[in-house]
């Protein structure tokens, strides 16, 4: 169902405020809702393929989640494996389905530890990255216990870690999330800029007097 | 004789008087203005490649119906 929502200023428009209320800031603002208008998700990116794989994960969420919610265990690893990266579970609900299903294979539930683990580092990245004295030491012990996301997660794990780093004025720890964030994602056309930047940056780094 | 005071609170009624009745024109070109671009962005080539739904209200009850989900496009005159 496609519904577009133009926000004017005209004096008889109905739900003027309907953006904000969906709590999207900008133009343009995409995103799935319920047939209650409730959000659901939005596509990571404005593309074709962010879009399709959005919506295959709702599908398969909502699918998933009606069959947890009748009692079927054998639906816990497709609604957790879809729901984690929707954000529609959060770490506690997801620890404690994990927890309390014994049926899921050793495969299945490292698979939701990783997920676990992005859930829990993306928390850090988005809500206390701009706090360095707060995230840094977090993300610092995770990366020494070898903790590291395996999805797109880690690019905003890397980045606020070389932040990090470069205000603790560690050049060491700086090429070290550089090299690994490269290794990772320097292929990606559209981060060339970004790690040509980072790395004039890590020339630049000295210790604070 | 009129006294000073009547005389200032007169002079500072037909002032705002007079504002008032120039902004009238000018708000209601606002809002022709406002309408004219809303008209142009809902005949957008782009919304004729697809069957967008512009009634919040249709939408939920037509998702409702069907049991669908919604993608929702928030836009606006100068937008994308």
């Amino acid at each position: 169902m496609l519904f577009l929502h133009n926000t004017s200023r005209v004096a008889d428009e109905p739900y003027p405020r309907l953006l904000h209320e969906k709590d999207g800031s900008g133009f343009p603002t995409l995103a799935f809702l319920d047939s209650d208008g409730g959000v659901l998700s939005r596509p990571r990116s404005r593309t074709v393929e962010a879009f399709k794989e959005t919506h295959a994960l709702l599908e398969n969420w909502l699918d998933a989640k009606a069959k947890v919610d009748a009692g079927d265990k054998s639906a816990v690893f497709a609604y957790l494996s879809t729901g984690i990266p929707l954000k529609r579970v959060n770490q506690f609900q997801a620890e404690q389905l994990r927890d309390s299903t014994p049926d899921l294979s050793e495969k299945q539930r490292k698979e939701i530890d990783s997920l676990i683990l992005s859930l829990e580092v993306d928390h850090i990245v988005t809500l206390e990255g701009h706090d360095l004295a707060l995230a840094g030491p977090k993300l610092l012990a995770f990366l020494e216990a070898d903790r590291v996301p395996a999805d797109g997660v880690a690019l905003g794990f890397y980045d606020v870690l070389m932040n990090y780093a470069a205000q603790e004025g560690d050049r060491k720890l700086f090429v070290e999330c550089l090299r690994a964030s490269k290794k990772r994602f320097g292929k990606i056309q559209s981060y060339r800029k970004y790690f040509k930047d980072r790395e004039a940056q890590a020339k630049k780094i000295r210790k604070p007097r | 004789m009129i006294n000073p005071m009547r005389r200032r609170v007169l002079q500072f009624g037909i002032i705002g008087l007079t504002a008032c009745l120039g902004s009238l024109p000018a708000q209601d070109k606002e809002q022709e203005r406002l309408i004219r671009q809303r008209e142009q962005k809902l005949k957008a080539n782009f919304l004729k490649k697809a069957d967008w739904i512009t009634d919040y209200d249709q939408a939920r009850a037509k998702a409702k119906q069907e049991d669908k989900m919604i993608f929702v496009y928030f836009t606006r005159s100068y937008a994308p």
